[in-house]
């Protein structure tokens, strides 16, 4: 008997299985963690949209004198600029059971994002939407 | 990273499993030492460079020995084995009742740091630089304990068995 014998009888050995509430432990805590990014993710993001409205809001309205049109050489010079916005919203669809057993809510996220390039030099303007939607499931407690 | 290690963990679970068992000896205690490194791996912020797949075994490795190291002394339980018991099947090219204790009692009568590199390799899916990598010994020096390692299986099963297993 070799050694590739001895592979052999070993690779056809039967081990102990993985405890199935193995998974549920460490994929449940992979995926809360994921969770608790995304929540905060969104809160900084409100607070971040809260501040800049704040400063719009307070700041009050500024008349600034018209500016000159920009010249011809100028136009041509400048590089094509891009904007971008982003429109996103979340609705609560209720609780949901997929597997029979677990409760879920269930909450739909939409997004949409639109991106233009704007070139100056020859007038010309290309525009990008994509939408995106998301369902996202929360295990709901138990009582 | 947290994609990548939720993947090995999908794609190597008995593995991992299996090498926390061959440590801890203890079911239960096998379960927790996956459980404890993986939520170690969630909060780490470390970004190892290359492979991850070795990074997550030693994580497992470690947490194992960390679940040996609380054992209480005076537990008595009998060491588990990583191997279950035989289940009867026919039809299939099941290893045979007595091929099964014959492995099962030379495995578990192995050194520990040679039953680890049987289960690294055949159960985890482990190459030797993976292994060395998970280690942190040389790569040498593994792939002698493993071949050593299945020597000694090989020695203790033809004593065992007789000429049939020659």
């Amino acid at each position: 008997m070799n050694n590739d014998d001895v592979e052999s009888l070993l690779e056809r050995m039967p081990l102990v299985k993985v405890p199935a509430s193995l998974d549920a432990k460490v994929l449940g805590r992979a995926r809360r963690g994921r969770r608790i990014l995304f929540w905060t993710a969104a809160a900084a993001g409100l607070a971040a949209a809260a501040v800049v409205l704040a400063v719009l809001n307070f700041g009050g309205p500024t008349k600034l004198p018209p500016l000159p049109p920009p010249s011809k050489e100028a136009m041509a010079a400048a590089e094509p600029v891009r904007l971008e916005q982003n429109w996103s919203q979340l609705s609560y669809e209720g609780v949901v059971v997929p597997d029979g057993r677990t409760p879920l809510r269930q909450f739909r996220r939409q997004t949409l994002e639109h991106v233009q390039w704007i070139d100056a030099s020859n007038g010309t303007r290309t525009e990008m939407t994509i939408p995106r939607e998301e369902v996202i499931l929360i295990k709901a407690p138990v009582d | 990273m947290r994609h990548a290690i939720e993947r090995i963990y999908g794609e190597r679970r008995q593995g991992l499993f299996t090498l926390a068992l061959a440590i801890t000896r203890c079911p239960a205690r096998a379960e927790d030492a996956v459980q404890d490194a993986f939520a170690r791996l969630w909060k780490s912020q470390a970004r190892p460079d290359g492979d991850l797949v070795p990074y997550v075994f030693a994580a497992v490795r470690n947490a194992a020995l960390d679940q040996v190291r609380r054992q209480e002394p005076t537990a008595t339980a009998e060491p588990a084995s990583v191997f279950n018991g035989l289940v009867s099947d026919p039809a299939s090219e099941a290893i045979t009742a007595e091929e099964h204790g014959m492995v099962r009692r030379a495995v578990d009568a192995l050194p520990e740091p040679e039953r680890e590199a049987v289960v690294m390799r055949v159960y985890g899916g482990l190459t030797f630089d993976e292994m060395a990598r998970a280690l942190g010994e040389p790569l040498q020096t593994v792939a002698s304990r493993y071949r050593r390692a299945l020597e000694k299986l090989s020695e203790r099963i033809k004593a065992v068995a007789g000429p049939s297993h020659e």
